[in-house]
């Protein structure tokens, strides 16, 4: 049972529920292509700050994968085109799209809510190098995405990481009260735990297939 | 002098500066380079292109000829001027054909070869298929471009992978080479990436099957769709184009 | 937001980096990488060269603009940085060493990214000077290197049963490949068995100082 489908394509339903489906749960930019693990393994004890470092997350990906998408296909490749500046700029246009978005966000999230602020501590600016979300853009842009289908997968992949570290930290919130060795305990165990959910998504491996 | 890190002003112009100065640091880069990595591309492609038709050339080890020697043998026999067009699907798709011959009189058609890509697991996989001159059976594949999981889905660059389809290894572990015509039910795949062996030469399977790469699943199994596209495409476009290669150059004539 | 004390020593900083405050173990940083390039050894040595480049420049460039650099765009202007050193390292590579760069090139996004790096300016590098902020750099991109080596070499040898691609001898009679090492998954549970040695190893140690009640 594999589904198949090639862009640039009618912008049907369809086609559209493949790509959001494919970006959140068979090609989960998290269990099946590891991109992310840092805030993931760290900020995942607690539901509510992996709830909030999800929807950041979430936030930030969706946002920049339409930013980038409208900058690939509007900006760069007609600037390519006309004046041949490399396509290889698209690397650092990306990652300097992310790394403004995510100081606006830590602004917002300094006056609106100074608990999660300082629940995120680092990882909060790491977001800026969160390898999922650059991974998103560069992703979009390799299966042939536009803007319109290029922000959905956008969502989903942050909606898949989001929905993979809420299943982490309610996890390891019921481990909490279990005995464990002491080397093991905090990043060790979440290993283990990932890898078993990882081994899960292997089963989907090739379920839904994009691009060319 | 006192900066005052904080007013907007030096803020928009120390931002404006750095992308400015980063980003033209780096096309100068790029450029200056450009050269140099489009040499490199090319050899690529001329060597893959001496491997896939070394076996036609009665060519032992091509990969011991120097770059200039590779340059030379590929220039002089093999004609990349013709491309057909598949627009009978869209987007419109085509098809470079490399028409190899055995010496510089372009008369005798020992292969073809055309390109193959598609989106594997990480970016885009590029290779190059080599077809028998009446274009039955796959004499050979190799992949010139990929950015897979290397130790895993980059496998697909090593002998170990490729030569499943050479004409030639298949033939010294006595099988027959993989076909390339269209198969006997339409709808079913031109060729089968790890999806078991032929039970019997009724088994749609049969001379059109490779083995996979353990673990490399997503790979794999892109391989596998976007050779089965390009072949269906290739076919279509070269009926579109009324073109057999070898329709109007049997092997050998004058 | 950790901050360091700005008098650190160069030593004490590249010390506390290599294992105590370890980026791998201890940070939970640079955990994609670990996973994505620990299956050949090879690779992962080119890796982790890349990483103390990309590391210790920026830390020192960062470090020594510290100052002028406004709030409200540092990370834009640090992440720029750090694209930039790895790029210009990429492009050199594409041109004048292909080989190399068929293996390193897909990792490229995976320095860029590498949370050690921009942990480290975040932390350490924009609150100090150029030498201590160098040493912390090289101290953190060598204790990555360190764990990253050993993973890799259990992974490569029992996934592939060889080291640095040369095959291990006479593995036909006794060797079988274990696949699924060499897989994602797998790096998941090699990982955390190091983890596991290494923080045991780090925790004993913490314990065994505060019974001899020294500062650390």
């Amino acid at each position: 049972m594999i589904a198949q489908a090639a862009t640039p394509h009618g912008m049907t339903a369809g086609y559209l529920m493949l790509v959001l489906l494919s970006a959140a749960f068979t090609d989960n930019i998290l269990l099946t292509r590891f991109l992310g693990m840092c805030s993931f393994l760290a900020v995942s004890r607690q539901i509510k700050a992996a709830a909030g470092l999800g929807l950041a997350v979430l936030f930030v990906t969706t946002v920049t994968a339409g930013i980038n998408a409208a900058l690939y296909h509007y900006a760069l490749v007609p600037l390519n085109q006309a004046y041949g500046v490399p396509l290889g700029l698209q690397f650092i246009v990306f990652i300097v799209v992310i790394a403004g978005f995510v100081q606006l966000l830590e602004m917002v999230i300094e006056r609106l809510s100074l608990g999660l602020y300082y629940a995120l501590g680092i990882f909060l600016p790491l977001i800026t190098v969160n390898c999922a979300i650059l991974g998103a853009s560069l992703f979009l842009v390799n299966l042939g995405f536009g803007v319109v289908d290029g922000t959905l997968f956008g969502f989903g992949a942050g909606l898949g990481w989001m929905l993979a570290i809420i299943a982490m930290a309610g996890i390891r919130q019921k481990l909490a009260g279990a005995k464990i060795p002491a080397g093991l305990e905090g990043p060790g165990l979440a290993l283990v735990i990932t890898g078993i959910m990882a081994l899960a998504f292997l089963g989907f491996s090739g379920m839904i297939q994009l691009g060319r | 002098m006192k900066i005052n890190t904080k007013s907007p002003l030096y803020v928009i112009a120390f931002a404006a500066v750095t992308s400015a100065v980063f980003t033209a640091g780096i096309v100068t880069l790029q450029v200056a380079t450009a050269a140099r990595v489009e040499r490199n591309e090319k050899m690529r492609e001329y060597r893959a292109l001496a491997a896939l038709f070394a076996p036609a050339w009665g060519l032992a080890d091509p990969a011991a000829l120097s770059d200039q020697q590779v340059i030379d043998l590929v220039d002089a026999r093999v004609d990349a001027s013709q491309t057909v067009t598949d627009d009978a699907e869209q987007p419109p798709l085509a098809f470079r054909l490399y028409r190899a011959y055995a010496d510089q009189a372009h008369k005798a058609l020992v292969g073809v070869a055309i390109p193959v890509r598609g989106t594997g697991f990480w970016d885009l996989i590029e290779g190059r298929l080599a077809l028998s001159a009446d274009l039955k059976e796959v004499t050979g594949l190799v992949f010139i471009n990929q950015k897979e999981t290397p130790g895993l889905g980059g496998r697909i660059m090593e002998p170990a992978f490729t030569d499943q389809f050479s004409k030639k290894v298949r033939g010294r572990q006595g099988r027959e080479p993989l076909r390339a015509d269209p198969p006997a039910a339409p709808g079913h795949p031109f060729l089968y990436v790890g999806r078991g062996s032929p039970t019997g030469p009724a088994d749609p399977r049969y001379a059109r099957s490779v083995d996979a790469i353990t673990g490399a699943t997503q790979t794999s199994l892109a391989v596998e769709r976007f050779l089965n596209t390009d072949l269906r495409r290739f076919r279509r476009a070269m009926a579109a184009a009324h073109a057999a290669p070898a329709a109007d150059r049997p092997g050998g004539g004058p | 937001m950790t901050s360091m004390p700005t008098n650190v020593t160069g030593r004490r900083a590249l010390l506390s980096q290599l294992w105590d405050e370890n980026p791998i173990f201890r940070q939970v940083l640079g955990i994609c990488s670990a996973l994505a390039v620990t299956n050949l050894l090879l690779n992962t040595a080119l890796m982790c060269a890349g990483l103390v480049w990309a590391t210790t420049l920026s830390a020192v460039t960062v470090s020594l603009v510290r100052d002028y650099i406004p709030a409200r765009v540092r990370m834009m202007v640090q992440v720029l940085l750090i694209a930039v050193y790895v790029i210009m390292v990429d492009i050199a590579m594409r041109a004048y060493f292909p080989d190399i760069h068929r293996v390193i090139g897909p990792y490229v996004g995976l320095i860029i990214t590498n949370c050690i790096v921009m942990g480290r300016l975040e932390a350490f590098s924009s609150r100090n000077r150029p030498w201590p902020a160098f040493c912390d750099a090289l101290g953190a991109g060598l204790g990555y290197s360190i764990l990253l080596l050993a993973i890799a070499l259990v992974r490569e040898t029992m996934g592939f049963g060889t080291v640095l691609g040369v095959p291990l001898p006479m593995r036909e009679a006794w060797w079988q490949p274990w696949t699924i090492l060499v897989m994602p998954p797998g790096a998941f549970f090699v990982l955390a068995i190091a983890v596991w040695i290494a923080r045991g190893r780090a925790l004993a140690r913490e314990a065994r100082r505060a019974a001899k009640g020294g500062a650390r």
